[in-house]
């Protein structure tokens, strides 16, 4: 009767020792488990009480439009629109750092060529509280000087069928409109105050960039006639940083109302 | 002899019933004829109507017709669209696609008034217009649309209005105007406008933007 289990004998130490094994990974997987939720559990703990600390940090992504081949509107012999574009929003940037309440990142810090859906999303990795693009264009009809102050618009029906199902990636900015919209009204309340353009046009239109973005996003468009004056008023550092001030101005107004309502 | 008679003289009956049958039916004609008399209004109506049918179905492919068109080109003076209305001479038969493709072409030439400016950008020509059965328009323009054009939120905006306004405004059927470049979808034109989506007739464009 014996003999035929002492046969069997080297299996069942194979058996042994391999179920040993398993319960010595399970032991030491319990074992580092709860330092490893500590750790978790500690650097949540810090990242939330950073703000409580200090005043609340909003998260601003600016939006250089165009870059590297894509130059934009070209508005006079060297004044390309990419150039602007980026010079305005290093420019408020700079203005934000005095505002330790404001975090600027830019879609692209150089002259670098950036998808039109990644600006978007960027900010929405972010998880960034506005969306501002940046847009210079050379008005041919009529030849005036206008800022255009731009939110995204959407057919009804795409409205009503982002609200009921998870939505696509374009339809994102749907749920925003009215932050938005509200957003653009601050930003010209502030740029007609100094009187830097010389009409501020509120417009509602299927901006591109705009509709991945899944916070309050507008895009502001500084459209100049080819008009001497304009070209020169354009290169003047001075006139771009009225400009950048203006914009500025205008989020920081839009922050303070959203403060004073919540 | 009597089979015969009297196989003729069931001939006989046949033709006298077959006269009064007859006779019945020209009486009722005439009497839905004097009926007809008596309403001259709803007689005149019919007439027209006759005379429409007779002209669509006599003269159908050789009749020309005057068409006015109704296209929407850019102010020189303020930031929105107007209206210019243009004669032309459209078969009455031709089928919607190829008046809308006229339309376009005429579109394309530019505005006649020195007050209006054009939106389409030089040298684009219209490949083709295409409609489905849901009332979408295809309106496929050459390259240079893209290559030629001033690129800006607003220049692209009229561009695209001035298409789709001049297309749903003259041809009630079309109910949406998408475009196409050298035959494909495009994201935008010049890096603003998203344009992967039709339009439908939008008026706003022809009011001075809010301030």
């Amino acid at each position: 009767m014996y003999s035929p289990s002492s046969k069997k004998s080297p299996d069942n130490l194979f058996l042994y020792a391999f179920f040993c094994q398993c319960l010595a990974l399970l032991l030491l997987y319990g074992a580092c488990r709860p330092v490893v939720a500590f750790s978790d559990d500690r650097i949540i703990e810090e990242e939330l009480l950073l703000p409580e600390e200090n005043q609340k940090t909003y998260c601003l992504v600016i939006d250089p439009g165009h870059g590297d081949k894509d130059n934009g509107s070209t508005l006079g012999a060297n004044l390309l629109e990419k150039d602007l574009t980026l010079d305005i929003a290093r420019k408020i940037k700079k203005l934000a750092l005095a505002d330790t309440g404001i975090n600027v990142v830019l879609t692209r810090s150089g002259d670098d060529d950036v998808p039109l859906e990644n600006r978007a999303a960027l900010a929405n990795h972010l998880k960034a509280d506005f969306f501002l693009s940046i847009h210079f264009s050379n008005h041919l009809y009529p030849a005036q000087d206008a800022l255009w102050i731009i939110t995204a618009v959407y057919p009804p029906e795409e409205v009503e069928f982002s609200s009921m199902t998870n939505g696509s990636w374009k339809s994102m900015q749907s749920r925003h409109l009215i932050e938005s919209r509200e957003f653009a009204q601050r930003i010209a309340k502030a740029a007609r105050t100094n009187e830097t353009f010389q009409s501020v046009n509120m417009l509602e239109a299927p901006v591109y960039v705009l509709e991945g973005a899944s916070m309050a996003a507008i895009e502001v468009e500084l459209g100049f006639s080819a008009t001497k004056e304009a070209i020169e008023k354009m290169e003047s550092d001075n006139y771009r940083l009225q400009v950048a001030k203006d914009l500025f101005q205008g989020i920081l107004d839009y922050i303070k109302e959203q403060e004073e309502k919540s | 002899m009597i089979r015969r008679l009297g196989a003729a003289g069931n001939h006989g009956l046949i033709k006298q019933f077959l006269l009064i049958i007859l006779s019945l039916i020209i009486a009722g004609f005439g009497f839905w004829l004097w009926t007809e008399v008596k309403t001259p209004g709803q007689k005149i109506k019919r007439n027209q109507l006759l005379s429409r049918i007779l002209q669509e179905t006599a003269g159908k492919d050789k009749e020309k017709d005057l068409t006015v068109l109704q296209l929407y080109f850019a102010k020189r003076t303020h930031f929105a669209l107007a209206i210019e209305t243009r004669e032309v001479e459209l078969e009455r038969s031709t089928p919607v696609q190829q008046k809308v493709n006229r339309t376009l072409c005429e579109l394309i030439k530019g505005p006649m008034h020195d007050d209006l400016a054009p939106t389409i950008p030089v040298g684009t020509k219209l490949r083709s217009f295409f409609l489905d059965k849901n009332g979408i328009g295809y309106a496929d323009f050459s390259k240079e649309m893209i290559k030629n054009h001033p690129g800006g939120t607003w220049a692209e905006l009229i561009s695209i209005y001035s298409i789709v306004n001049t297309v749903t405004n003259n041809f009630p059927q079309v109910n949406q105007v998408k475009l196409l470049i050298d035959g494909l979808e495009v994201e935008t034109l010049r890096g603003h406008l998203d344009i992967r989506r039709g339009f439908s007739f939008n008026d706003t464009l022809t009011r001075p933007p809010q301030q």
